[in-house]
Order: C-alpha cells, then structure tokens, then sequence
C-alpha cells in the first residue's frame, strides 16, 4: 500500500522516495499539544508510512530551542525535509488543511 | 508543481508575512494554547489560561473541597465541593472568612493551624457547622501556595462517613456484647426452666407419697363404718380435699411430663358419647353442689372417635370444673357434644354463663401460669395449667381447643374439636367397660411391699377389710423371704424403691426358685410410658398410680390372670 499515492497527481511526486523530517514543537501536556502529536501520527501512517520520523521538542523544558525555527505559538510542526522548510500552526485537527500546509495535497483554493 | 515552484519564488518578507497570517489564523481557531514570548531575548513559554483546565477539572470534581486562602485566611477561591460540604448554594465563596463556618471557640486554634501551614504542610482535624445546622467533622491539610503574597493551599477532607462508620464499629460491638450476655442469660434461662421442669417433676412426686395413705385412710373410714353419720361429713370433706389435691398433683405431673414430652395417648377407638358421659358423672356431685343448673345434649348417632379414654376425659372434667368453678353459685352450665359433618369433627362444647375471660387474656389462655382472675382463683384454688394440660392433651389427640368470651362477665364457652373416625367399628362401648363391676372376690393371700410404711400399712388395712389375708413388709430383702414362706397368691409391688427396684424384686424373685410367681400388681408414684411398658413385660399384671384408687385395686385383684 503505497499511501502516497492518493490522487493528488504529480504534486506528490517529489515526496515519493525522500524521506520525510518533521519536528514538532510543544509546551508539556497541554491539550494543544497533546492533540497536534496524535495527529500528526496518524496524518504520517496513513500519507509518509515508513519513511518519516518525527522530533518533539519541548519548550518548557527547552525553551531556547524555539529560537532555531522562530516559534511563536505552540504547537508549530515544522517540515525540515524535503526541502523547503514548511510551518504549519495549530494542532492539526484540521487533516484537510495539514495535507495542503505539508504539500501532500494540492491547495484547492 | 507551480505551488511550489510559488513557494520556492517567494520572499523571506512574504513568507514572513504568511506565516504571521497563518499563525493568527490558528490563534482564532483556537489550535495554539501557548506561545512563545522573549524577554530580554530569552524566549518564555506562556500557557492560556484553558491549559489547566485537565487540573481544574480534578479540583471541580474531587471528593475533598480545596480552598486557596489570603494571609489573613478569607477564601480567595474554593471548588463546588466546599459549598456542598457546608450546604451551601453553589455560589461563589470567595471574600467569605473560612473560620466562619467554625465554631467561635475554635477560631484561635485554626489562626494558629494557618499560621503553621505557612512554614510546612501540616494537618489536623477540624469542626465545621453546616447551614443546615449540622456538624462537618473534616480533616484539614494546608500548605504555603508560594506565592509572594503568602496564600495557602487548604484540602478539606469530609469525615462524616468515617465518624458515622466509628460509631457504626462502636454500636456493632455493643450489640455484640449484649447479644452475648442474652445467649447466656437465654441459656441460663433455659437451664432454669428445666430445673423448674425437673422440680415439678420432683414436687409432684414427692406429694403423692403423703397422698396415698391419706386417701386409703379415708377410704378404710368409710369401709369401717358406713352408718356414722356423725363424721360422714368430715370423711367426705376430706375425701373432697385429697381428691382435689390428686388433681392438682396429677396436672402437675402432666405438665412436667408434657413440658419434656413424656407423655404417651394409649389410643382406642371409642363412642365420644361415652367419653362425654363419664365425664359428665364425674363433675356432677361438683356442679350440683355450686347450685348450678347443667343441661347435656348428646346426639342420638355414635361419634367414633380415636383417643385415650382416661385423657379425654381428664380434659372435659378440666372443663366442666372450670365452668362449675368460675361460674357464680346457681349458674347455668351446658354441655353438648354435636357432629360438625362439614369438617368431620366431633365437637364437645362447655358454656357457662359466669365470669368470663378479659378479651385481653383469651389469646393467652391456654399458657402456662396464665390465670383468668386471681382474686377468683385465690378464691377457688388451683394452678393455672389445667388448661395448658388440657390444650396439650387435645392437640396430642390431633384435635384442638377454643376458648370464647364475649368478655368479663359474659360467661365463657370451651369447643374440644376432634376428628371423627369413617366407617370405624365401635368396640364394646366404653361406656359399659367403665361401669363394669368388680365381680365378687374370693379371699387372697397379699403380701404389700412399699419401703413408705404409712402407704404399706394404709394400703394392707384397705386390702384387709376387702376380706383378704395380707402381710405388709417395707424392706424389699425381708420381703423375698416372706414370699418365700407365706407363698401369697397376690403382690402388690411398689416400683421405685431404695435399693431394690420392684423390677430387681421381681428378678430375685425369678431366682428363689419359686414353683410359680404371684400376680403381681405394680404401685408406683411416677408412672411413665416406659414404666408401664416396662412393669408389662416384666409379667405385673396391672400398674397402679399410687395413690392407689380403691375401685382400681378392686378391678385389679378381680381381674382374671
């Protein structure tokens, strides 16, 4: 099952063979943060299965870390590859909108 | 691909600004609850305020209420439950001095359980008042918050629960103690209930002794000289007396031997008329006496019934005496025996027109001791078990009693109800086996052993002025050695003996080596199922309750071997 291929056309293309580095950035156990981690998870198994990995990073044990990628509000998962580096504010409970923000579906509008 | 190639083409201004754009929209969807702030460069985490919700739901819904305090301990915030605890509406008690709700003497120690808190968390119990006037007893934790102003943590726990399970504990155990102390004093009672058995055993037993010459004495009067007018009345009074006293006895032998079901019905199918008649013969000198006037109604058709005769009787004599008894002198008493065909039973009715029963009693009348009037009852004697005999008697019989009264003064009715026999063959009628005569006796040699020499000596006068040739003895051994010599044809045995049962008498006897024993007639003051089973296989030919009735010891002696 190669869960890539969804329909989207070339669009994903580039997303076929390069494996995916997704970090996300949370503040303890807040619902927020909790909620965006499931998410994630669950976008990842069913779109990148096998070739994803994902760093949580916590801000309040780590504050500093915020700076590398210009945090904000948290949660923020940030897409280091592939290339270019993509943000995508929220918990993601939005899936529709989380495809579009990581590139794994075209922007319909 | 041209979104990309887009994204690839644009700007760090207007990614900038798209990110800005981004992250105020998730804001206003509300999918961030926390942001990250710089201060002096050092970025700081801020959490929204509906973060703590998770903690703020464990607080709301806690079974503890939990309480923030100022300094100067006045509620700053509290959770649902404290309102609760206290009875309180739901509304806010904030700005409300938690020592409020304590009572005024305890203020002083709880000033001083904050003033602690503040150093270390620390615990203790205290007591509230409730709105609705009730105790709060709660166990108290507080603890600095650490803050700069100096708030407390309270946790207030409710021990309602565990007081009302304490004193639960404690009413548990008290039960327990008392339980036991009335098992035992139920088993002491018991002890003493039988002990009260075995002395009216004992007592009634110990007043036939005396009874027995008494009543032979009084019989030999009679015997003597029957043309003395001048003392009849003094021989019957005293013939009257020992009779009621042998009653008396006699109910209390039945209610011991009843108590610890000793007694035996030797059963027979016999015409409940008969029965009725008997008893009817031997109440009338009594009712006549009291100047009462006494109807019997007996039905013209047999009434099978099966039943011990001499019981059966002893019952309605109760009854008959009682009416006569408890009736004021020139009363009415009747006497009917009828069929209830509907319930096949034979019905024996007892009414009289005097004192009645108090409707409070009736229920209770067939207990032990239980007495309808004393003052009555001192008055005409007796002891209160006549009719718990006769109750027992009758449910032994598989019938029962009743007992009506419209009240004190209305007179009173007795119904003996028993089932009546189907299609069974009447015997000869009781009737004329009880009226039998005894027939003319020949002179017999009788030796009497009974180690009571007055009943030896009373009873060997009576059978002496019968006509016959007797040899009392008291000591059973010289009295195996008088059989031996003077060779009686007659032996009249008094069972229960120190020593020498009449049984071993007898034994010895078999041994001497005697060509042939005499009849023997047993005599015994305490005269059970077994004794009588016993004194028959033994070979007596009759067993007599002492004291001996002259008109049985004449049957007795008459009676073919």
């Amino acid at each position: 099952m190669t869960s890539t291929d969804d329909g989207a056309g070339s669009d994903t293309q580039l997303a076929r063979d390069e494996p995916w580095d997704l970090r996300l950035y949370v503040a303890g156990q807040t619902p927020k943060s909790l909620a965006a981690f499931a998410n994630l998870r669950r976008l990842c198994e069913e779109h990148l299965a096998g070739r994803y990995r994902i760093e949580v990073i916590d801000l309040l044990l780590h504050p500093r870390l915020a700076r590398d990628d210009q945090i904000v509000a948290i949660p923020t998962l940030v897409r280091k590859l592939p290339d270019p580096i993509r943000k995508i504010i929220g918990d993601l409970s939005d899936t529709e909108r989380a495809l579009v923000g990581l590139q794994l579906r075209p922007r319909t509008a | 691909m041209r979104g990309d190639d887009a994204e690839r083409q644009q700007t760090p201004e207007s990614a900038r600004l798209q990110e800005a754009e981004e992250t105020l929209a998730a804001i206003s969807r509300g999918e961030v609850d926390a942001f990250v702030m710089r201060q002096d460069d050092e970025p700081q985490v801020l959490l929204l305020s509906g973060v703590e919700r998770p903690y703020r739901h464990f607080i709301e819904h806690m079974q503890q209420a939990a309480i923030t305090l100022s300094r100067e301990g006045v509620i700053l915030y509290s959770n649902g439950r404290l309102a609760e605890l206290l009875a309180l509406p739901a509304a806010p008690l904030a700005g409300l001095p938690l020592d409020e709700f304590l009572e005024p003497g305890a203020r002083d120690v709880f000033a001083d359980f904050l003033q602690r808190g503040r150093g270390a968390q620390v615990a203790a119990e205290f007591s509230f008042r409730r709105a609705d006037g009730r105790e709060l007893p709660a166990h108290l934790t507080a603890s600095a918050l650490g803050d700069t102003q100096g708030s407390l943590c309270v946790v207030l726990t409710d021990l309602t629960q565990q007081k009302r399970d304490e004193q639960l504990r404690e009413h548990l155990a008290r039960e327990q103690l008392a339980r036991t102390a009335a098992e035992k004093s139920a088993r002491d009672l018991r002890v003493a209930d039988r002990r009260k058995d075995e002395f009216l055993a004992m007592l009634a037993h110990e007043l036939r002794n005396p009874l027995a010459p008494l009543r032979n004495g009084i019989q030999l009067l009679k015997i003597i000289d029957p043309t003395r007018s001048s003392i009849d009345a003094t021989r019957d009074m005293m013939e009257r007396q020992v009779e009621s006293l042998v009653r008396l006895v006699d109910d209390l032998l039945d209610v011991g031997r009843i108590s610890q079901g000793k007694i035996h019905l030797r059963k027979t199918v016999v015409d409940a008329r008969a029965i009725a008649e008997m008893a009817v013969e031997s109440c009338r000198g009594t009712i006549a006496e009291r100047g009462h006037s006494f109807d019997v109604d007996v039905p013209d058709d047999p009434l099978p019934v099966e039943a011990d005769v001499e019981r059966l009787v002893q019952v309605l004599v109760n009854l008959l005496n009682n009416a006569a008894k408890f009736t004021p002198p020139g009363g009415r008493l009747r006497f009917h025996i009828e069929r209830d065909g509907a319930r096949a039973e034979c019905v024996f009715r007892v009414c009289d027109n005097g004192v009645g029963i108090d409707p409070l009693l009736l229920p209770r009348i067939f207990d032990l001791f239980v007495q309808s009037d004393p003052t009555i009852v001192r008055r005409e004697g007796g002891l209160g078990i006549g009719l718990t005999v006769a109750s027992r008697l009758v449910e032994l019989h598989g019938g029962r009693i009743e007992a009506m009264s419209d009240g004190l003064g209305c007179g009173s009715e007795f119904a003996v109800r028993l089932p009546l026999l189907a299609g069974a063959d009447l015997p000869r009628s009781a009737r004329a086996e009880a009226a039998g005569r005894a027939p003319a006796h020949r002179p017999l040699r009788i030796v009497v052993v009974d180690d009571y020499p007055d009943s030896a000596a009373s009873l060997g006068m009576l059978l002496r002025l019968l006509g016959h040739d007797v040899r009392e003895i008291t000591d059973p051994h010289g009295a195996l050695e008088l059989v031996l010599s003077f060779r009686p044809e007659v032996l009249v045995l008094d069972i229960g003996m120190p020593g020498m049962s009449g049984y071993d008498f007898v034994a010895a006897l078999r041994q001497s080596g005697l060509p042939a024993l005499p009849r023997i007639i047993a005599v015994s003051g305490f005269m059970s199922e077994a004794d009588r089973e016993r004194s028959a296989a033994s070979g007596f030919s009759a067993h007599l309750a002492k004291p001996v009735d002259l008109e049985h010891l004449r049957q007795a002696l008459a009676a073919p071997t």
